[in-house]
């Protein structure tokens, strides 16, 4: 019989600022991430003080003036998998996923709609999903002064690979 | 004329000592030595996992963006790619196992540890992710 709860605690998100002056990236790879295939509720959690930047001084800012990590030290998304009609887990295979729920970011919750895929293969289960952050819609305030360094939509990429839980 | 090309030169010099200053020491500056920082906190995995659990708020004030020392019994070492994670498992949730976990910098002498020993070790705290509490670069300290 399959599992119906897979979970994961080195997932993986990259998120890439392409603005006209400077490009920013970042990886964390220790994100949370719970799936349950049965429901299809689907939860991740993240630490912002985990994201690596290849610039001190950018991770500084991010952390210090831009996410507030000492107030707001978790990023969350909680939802579901909408069309799990259309996924068969126990298939090998790649299904396109339709995913719905809330995300939270700097102590503000929006609610996102999302498409991923899901990749079936030797008894695993491989999400991804590369989706696009608005700064201003979880008041990220950018100063005037860095305006052009910093894009106002961040691209995020999410690549889990959860394990079954046993339990 | 002169006087004014010299201040000019002098002007000049300052202008990109000044620039060099920003663009190696602040723009460019190097992220820490982790594996070299001192601990500011010393205290038992156990006691890490609790804080966080009973007043996270409180422990998010004492212990994020610090390099703490902690000691416990190792339970378990995963290997994620190229990362090393010591886990002290502490408590049982819906993400399985709970405790503190370390991502270590990578050390040949990592592999001579094994699970099931008492180990004290550093590591930069980043939070609590309502399961584990997460160090990352951590090292062993004996």
């Amino acid at each position: 019989m399959q599992a119906q709860k897979y979970i994961t605690k080195n997932g993986q998100i990259h998120f890439y600022s392409d603005a006209p002056t400077e490009k920013i990236e970042a990886f964390n790879n220790h994100v949370n991430s719970a799936l349950d295939i049965s429901s299809g509720d689907f939860i991740f959690r993240v630490l912002m003080k985990s994201f690596q930047f290849e610039k001190a001084l950018m991770q500084e800012h991010f952390n210090e003036n831009y996410i507030e990590s000492h107030k707001f030290p978790n990023a969350t998304f909680m939802g579901k998998v909408t069309n799990l009609n259309e996924i068969d887990f126990s298939t090998p295979g790649s299904y396109q996923a339709q995913i719905e729920g809330e995300l939270s970011i700097h102590g503000v919750t929006q609610k996102i709609s999302e498409q991923g895929t899901f990749e079936v293969k030797d008894g695993k289960i491989q999400g991804k999903s590369t989706f696009y952050v608005a700064v201003a819609d979880y008041d990220i305030k950018i100063p005037q002064a860095v305006i052009t360094n910093i894009s106002e939509k961040i691209e995020v990429n999410v690549d889990i690979l959860p394990e079954a839980l046993n339990k | 004329m002169k006087k004014w090309i010299k201040i000019l030169a002098v002007l000049t010099v300052i202008g990109i000592a000044a620039a060099t200053y920003v663009y190696v020491f602040v723009y460019n500056k190097a992220h820490p030595d982790y594996a070299q920082l001192e601990p500011k906190i010393s205290l038992t995995a156990e006691n890490c996992f609790t804080t966080f659990r009973v007043n996270e708020a409180e422990a998010n004030e004492r212990f994020i963006g610090k390099m703490i020392q902690l000691s416990g019994h190792l339970t378990q070492i995963e290997h994620s790619g190229d990362q090393t994670i010591f886990y002290f498992i502490l408590s049982e949730g819906m993400f399985g196992n709970e405790g503190v976990r370390v991502s270590m910098i990578p050390d040949e002498k990592l592999s001579n540890i094994t699970a099931g020993h008492s180990i004290t070790l550093k590591g930069f705290c980043t939070g609590y992710n309502q399961t584990d509490v997460i160090l990352e670069h951590g090292s062993v300290i004996y």
